[in-house]
């Protein structure tokens, strides 16, 4: 069976026919991006093109709310991408929960996330909300390379009152600060009147899977 | 019945795809074909075999090109049968089609209806095909057999290998895998073969339905033609029907 084939034969189980079902199949080839392929046997997909036409098939309803189990899991780099940027594609059109143990993706494409340890829900939130609620008040700074002056930088900030300490991981800065929503203004004008050439100043963000780690307890 | 069409649609386009539409509806064919061929010359093999040896083979007559197509198909046409059927539901849980099928708005019954009915469906094109061969050259070799009766008889012989492809069926639905369910189908033929060497049961099992066609092929006189054919037609629906119970409850 090719893949416009079974398209079709899933969208005639859910009553479709005639010019609607032709349209319906032709809509989500076209939102998939299976053009190209959807004459061709399934038998000889890839594992990104099935994973593709799965969702394909899900979409051809046109329904409000889709559940996708580990939907890169086993995927290549290329068809993992292929897949996330197809779930992003979707933003607005479909409510879309995903279960994955792959928190990057998670990160990538989910707009909130809950963490679920041992049948309980241990939290229900947005992204950026759970950034701002386990972000560390740390910024990290990066020199451009072949300067000597971070010992300078360094003592300099050691000195200001809202730094609690400044820590170094080879040619970047690691600040820990009081208060860190008024740090950054003051961090960038010590930068400034040191005059090093910086490559990266950022607020220290955490990833999901630190956040995962925090609130999941070790089971060693 | 929800999706019953469109799943049995899917069933016979595959069936013609993977080429086992047309393969077994061959191989019947060869069976129809041959039959009769086999029945006309066999004393004259058995003549060239035999060399110096004298041996007297009395003149073929159309019951003999009936009773080869009758042992063709139970014999032969049965083994092709399990490996037909084998791998109808069992193929669709180890590939995850089954799974992926059962997930849209058709109901198991369905699922399982379009199964079956595909499954008799190639079995009774592929007897068509046989049966039209086989009455071609039986009437070219012998003498034309009556065509209602001949019809029947395909009919009973039909009936004959869908009790063994409903045994197979039900086993394809226990396993996860198409062997187990080929054994069973291998078991039950076997088993099938002591119990018509009884005498007093072998009306009763498929052999007694072999015989009826035998019978109804050539327009003789048969008495207890009921009890074969409706043991058989309630072993068949039994097996469809436990089939189907334990398919049901199957996590996928």
């Amino acid at each position: 069976m090719t893949g416009r084939e079974l398209l079709a034969t899933v969208g005639r189980l859910f009553a479709l026919s005639g010019p609607e079902l032709r349209s319906r199949v032709a809509d989500v080839i076209e939102k998939t991006g299976l053009g190209e392929v959807a004459g061709r046997r399934v038998g000889g997909y890839s594992g990104g093109m099935r994973q593709r036409l799965n969702l394909a098939q899900a979409l051809i309803n046109r329904p409000e709310v889709m559940f996708l189990d580990e939907p890169t899991s086993s995927l290549d780099p290329a068809g993992r991408h292929e897949v996330l940027e197809l779930l992003a594609d979707l933003r607005g059109q479909v409510t879309i929960f995903m279960s994955s143990h792959i928190l990057e993706d998670v990160e990538k494409v989910c707009d909130r996330v809950g963490i679920i340890d041992r049948g309980r829900l241990l939290v229900d939130s947005t992204i950026s909300e759970l950034q701002a609620r386990f972000a560390e008040p740390v910024f990290t700074i990066e020199l451009e390379p072949g300067q000597d002056h971070d010992d300078t930088l360094a003592a300099a900030l050691r000195e200001l009152t809202l730094v609690t300490s400044v820590g170094r991981d080879g040619p970047v800065l690691r600040v820990t600060v009081a208060d860190a929503a008024s740090a950054g203004p003051v961090l960038m004008s010590v930068l400034a009147t040191t005059g090093v050439n910086v490559a990266r100043f950022e607020r220290v963000r955490p990833t999901l899977e630190d956040m995962f780690l925090r609130l999941v307890p070790s089971r060693e | 019945m929800r999706g019953y069409g469109v799943l049995l649609a899917k069933e016979l386009t595959e069936q013609w795809r993977t080429g086992r539409l047309p393969i077994v509806a061959v191989i019947f064919l060869i069976f129809g074909l041959t039959s009769p061929i086999l029945a006309k010359y066999l004393p004259e093999i058995v003549k060239l075999t035999a060399g110096s040896v004298a041996i007297h083979v009395p003149a073929p007559t159309v019951k003999d090109a009936v009773a080869q197509l009758v042992k063709n198909l139970s014999q032969l046409g049965a083994l092709v049968t399990i490996l037909l059927a084998m791998g109808t539901v069992a193929g669709e849980k180890e590939s995850g089609t089954g799974a992926f099928l059962i997930v849209k708005p058709v109901s198991r019954f369905a699922f399982m209806a379009a199964k079956f009915s595909g499954l008799t469906m190639t079995m009774l094109g592929s007897i068509a095909v046989c049966g039209a061969a086989s009455y071609l050259y039986t009437a070219l070799l012998f003498a034309a057999p009556s065509l209602p009766g001949y019809a029947a008889a395909c009919l009973l012989l039909l009936l004959g290998l869908l009790v063994i492809a409903s045994v197979t069926f039900l086993g394809s639905t226990l396993s996860r895998s198409a062997v187990p369910a080929a054994a069973l189908g291998v078991v039950v033929l076997l088993a099938e073969g002591v119990v018509a060497s009884v005498p007093n049961l072998a009306h009763y099992a498929l052999s007694g339905l072999y015989d009826l066609a035998n019978k109804v092929a050539l327009q003789q006189t048969a008495t207890d033609w009921f009890v074969p054919l409706v043991l058989n037609g309630a072993v068949v629906a039994t097996m469809i029907a436990a089939s189907w119970l334990l398919f049901r409850r199957q996590e996928l």
